[in-house]
């Protein structure tokens, strides 16, 4: 592997279908808007490596199918995840109110601890807006979640969505409140720390013995 | 229709009139009338044959004609506006009305069942009506047909309608995609298609023509390949209608069946069946009950299909499939997703490895490992060998920590719109399962001291294993010399012998020979990954760009040949992980195997691109699926493996 890194970040995508989950995740990593997009199969998989608070942190991310038919798919991919993009469409009030449900998911199944970022995709279509910035600033509040407008059309505030909850971790990971070799958080060193290779936290998934 | 046939063509018709006269079944009418249309006359009685309800008593004859129930009213207007659209006499009406209310009351107190608005019932009714069979008869066809062959569960984003999903996507995942992402579901079309039989959309002389096919068929799960034909058929046209809106695309949908006429029927049929021979059928074992028939459904929740990523095939099926006498049924190509450890560690003869982490870890690599699968699975088909085939069936471990990335793997094969996908119903898991009940079916390297599936059930014998390395590696061998016996090209054969004798101990026949060296056991344990043609799997491909900088002598290929200790050469390819033939001599000599790789553009010139003692060679293979391909493993400081495609054939 040439591309060299402090860590490595295991990222989720999660929201209802149709939020722009995928699209987000193409513009974070080929900066551009896919046009055309076709629903997501199952999963989806993509890695970019971002400077963080002066780190280089690879974010591992795996971007979900929000159909409820994939629900058994793809909460298998929740366990072990550092961070999550909690997506809605701001011009879907359905795709709002599911959320409390999506949050759920991701913290019994991922981590209590898991950073989750609140995104509200969409932001572009300011004339067909159903949820306001307000109110979603009030849920994310309540949740403690942070929270970002974004637009994979246009690209505006993509990178800081990912950007802020990778730094958010970091920042835990700095103050101790998350410990990377706890099996299971989701963080890896990277090759830029040889003393610790990522094999230790490699078995969380390989490992035979582990449920 | 029966005036475009031949008089010779309509002897069946006169046989199928005489054996109605006893009883038979759908099968026998099958034989006569091979799913053609059955003339007017004879369709009462051929559809009570095939129905099963030729001599049957009917509920009807003791119905109590007490008209209360509950939806009584609603049944009863149902059924008037249903007969008025008919057209019938006036005088007529009445006597129609009370006999469509009189089946339909008499249905739900016998089967305790309640009548809803739009269930179906009425459009199934109404070509049985056609018939114009004593009412009695006639509730015993609707009642035939309602068991036999309509799905339990047709409601909105019910059982059936996740089925034929599956199906579609199995046949045509661009289709299926395109309206998965307009969000239009198969319940917003196929509902009165399925619960109707299509009796509610199509034109009643082409649906008394399907209807014959059907009966006939008797195949209940018919219907879904009916509706997958209907969507594939008309594929152009759905995709062309990228920018409308779901409700025109529903609407279009639910029309389709309108558009067929009564000489389309046959064609329509047999396409379906075909599709259905293309379909493993594994789904039908376990949907039956909780399609039809009078056992209670099964909870939806308990069944796997429900929310499958891709179409389930059961362990058994995979296994046993090749053994099917019939030569257009569904072929397997098995992909093994497992981590290369749970590889090496057992797997079926006939399974392609390729690695899920390397999706993760090295995309490029990957895609190539992807692309060498597809060129595998075409020579295995071409060379009509018994791992080829052109459904591809992915095989998890059966345990989610790992099945995540055999999901990824399978959906990234979805995604890009490949057609025949399934995966292995439990994983290998179930594989496993199967092996220890039917000693028949053989695992390839099975070692049950890393095998997963042996650990979790025999984890006490782990402690005692120095006997079973032994065995396990003895057993290989065993299998290895079967292997090269059955193999009959003559090549290959020679290959063998030449490559045994140098080495020259007293045995005879190959297997004899590795076994009576003791040092085998021991040389295979500590070996790295034992790779084989399919490991495409990182550390080999770093392995291989070791190799190619490596000091790559540059010779003449003629000096070579003519070297006196070459016991044998033989050109040939050799085949990288990737996927890549180079044009090479394969040449023997009593103490070394060398692999010449001719240069490009130079010819005679060559790089020794494999330079091995003879006596590393640990095992021979090569793969039932490609019996051109022999794979050399060594074991000596790390597993290598080129692999040489004979060209003499």
């Amino acid at each position: 592997m040439s591309e060299s890194y402090d860590y490595l970040f295991k990222f989720l995508v999660i929201g209802s279908a149709g939020t722009g989950k995928s699209c987000l995740l193409h513009q974070f990593i080929e900066s551009k808007f896919k046009e055309d997009s076709s629903h997501t199969i199952g999963v989806e998989f993509g890695s970019k490596v971002v400077p963080v608070s002066g780190k280089q942190v690879k974010l591992q991310i795996w971007d979900t199918a929000g159909q409820e038919r994939f629900k058994s798919v793809t909460r298998s991919y929740y366990r072990g995840a550092a961070g999550a993009l909690l997506v809605y469409d701001v011009t879907r009030r359905d795709s709002f109110n599911a959320l409390a449900n999506w949050l759920a998911d991701a913290r019994s199944l991922a981590s209590p601890n898991i950073v989750v970022l609140l995104v509200g995709n969409k932001s572009d279509l300011e004339s067909q807006r159903e949820v306001t910035f307000l109110e979603a600033s009030r849920f994310a509040q309540e949740n403690e979640l942070m929270f970002l407008e974004t637009s994979a059309k246009s690209g505006q505030n993509v990178v800081e969505a990912f950007s802020k909850c990778a730094k958010a971790i970091v920042t835990k990971i700095e103050s101790g409140e998350l410990d990377p070799d706890r099996i299971g958080s989701g963080i890896q060193y990277g090759n830029l720390k040889p003393t610790r290779n990522s094999a230790s936290a490699a078995t969380g998934r390989s490992c035979p013995c582990k449920v | 229709m029966a005036g475009e046939e031949d008089d010779d063509n309509n002897s069946w018709v006169i046989e199928l009139e005489a054996a109605l006269l006893e009883e038979c079944t759908p099968s026998e009418v099958w034989t006569m009338a091979q799913g053609r249309s059955i003339p007017d006359t004879l369709r009462p009685e051929v559809w009570q044959a095939c129905l099963g309800v030729q001599r049957k008593e009917s509920p009807l004859l003791h119905f109590s004609e007490i008209y209360d129930l509950p939806e009584q009213s609603a049944l009863r207007s149902d059924c008037q506006q249903a007969v008025s659209k008919l057209g019938n006499e006036d005088e007529d009406k009445v006597s129609v009305i009370s006999d469509f209310e009189s089946i339909l009351t008499c249905y739900c107190k016998s089967t305790k069942t309640k009548y809803e608005k739009g269930n179906g019932w009425i459009e199934i009714l109404l070509p049985l009506l056609s018939l114009k069979l004593p009412r009695a008869e006639t509730y015993n066809l609707f009642d035939s047909i309602l068991h036999q062959y309509i799905p339990r569960g047709c409601i909105k984003n019910g059982l059936p309608f996740q089925l034929f999903h599956l199906l579609l996507q199995y046949h045509d995942p661009e289709l299926c995609s395109f309206l998965d992402t307009k969000r239009v579901s198969p319940d917003l079309y196929c509902l009165p298609w399925f619960q109707s039989l299509f009796s509610s959309n199509c034109h009643l002389p082409a649906l008394l023509a399907m209807w014959d096919h059907y009966f006939q068929l008797a195949d209940p799960f018919f219907v879904f390949y009916l509706a997958l034909v209907m969507l594939v058929n008309a594929r152009d046209q759905i995709l062309s209608m990228k920018d409308d809106t779901k409700a025109i695309v529903v609407d279009a949908l639910s029309m389709m069946p309108c558009d067929i006429v009564a000489e389309d029927t046959s064609d329509f049929c047999t396409l379906a069946q075909y599709y259905a021979t293309k379909t493993p059928s594994s789904f039908r074992a376990e949907l039956i009950d909780a399609f039809f028939g009078p056992e209670p459904p099964i909870p939806n929740e308990k069944l796997g299909i429900a929310q499958a990523l891709c179409l389930p095939v059961s362990a058994h099926d995979l296994v046993f499939n090749p053994e099917l006498p019939e030569g257009d049924a569904v072929k397997f190509f098995l992909v093994d997703c497992r981590p290369a450890e749970q590889y090496n560690a057992g797997h079926l003869p006939t399974a392609f490895h390729l690695d899920c982490n390397l999706m993760l870890q090295e995309p490029a690599n990957f895609a190539t490992a992807v692309q060498g699968l597809l060129a595998v699975q075409q020579q295995a088909l071409a060379s009509n060998s018994v791992a080829g085939g052109d459904h591809l069936c992915f095989l998890g471990s059966g345990r989610e920590e790992e099945d995540q990335y055999t999901h990824m793997v399978v959906a990234s094969f979805l995604q890009k719109h490949t057609t025949y996908v399934s995966m292995v119903a439990g994983g290998y898991s179930a594989i496993h399962e199967l092996v220890e009940e039917n000693p028949v079916i053989k695992l390839e390297d099975h070692n049950p001291q890393i095998c997963v599936g042996c650990l979790k059930e025999n984890s006490f014998q782990v402690q005692s294993n120095s006997m079973q390395t032994s065995t396990s590696s003895y057993e290989i061998f065993g299998k290895l010399s079967a292997a090269m016996k059955s193999k009959s090209a003559e090549v290959k054969e020679k290959l063998f012998e030449y490559i045994v004798n140098p080495t020259g101990s007293n045995g005879q026949t190959a297997d004899r020979h590795v076994r009576s060296s003791d040092k085998v056991s021991k040389r295979y344990r500590n070996m790295a990954p034992v790779f084989s043609i399919d490991d495409d799997d990182a550390d080999a491909s770093s392995l291989h760009s070791l190799e190619d900088e490596a000091d790559q002598e540059v010779v003449s290929i003629q000096t070579w040949l003519k070297k006196p200790d070459v016991v044998k050469s033989f050109k040939c390819h050799e085949v990288k992980l990737n996927g890549y033939m180079y044009e090479s001599y394969l040449i023997v000599t009593s103490s070394h195997i060398y692999v010449l790789r001719e240069i490009q553009g130079k010819k005679g010139l060559a790089n020794i691109a494999v330079r091995r003692p003879v006596s590393s060679i640990v095992r021979i293979t090569s793969k039932k699926k490609h019996p051109d391909l022999i794979t050399f493993k060594y074991g000596i400081s790390e597993g290598d493996k080129p692999v040489i495609s004979d060209m003499d054939r």
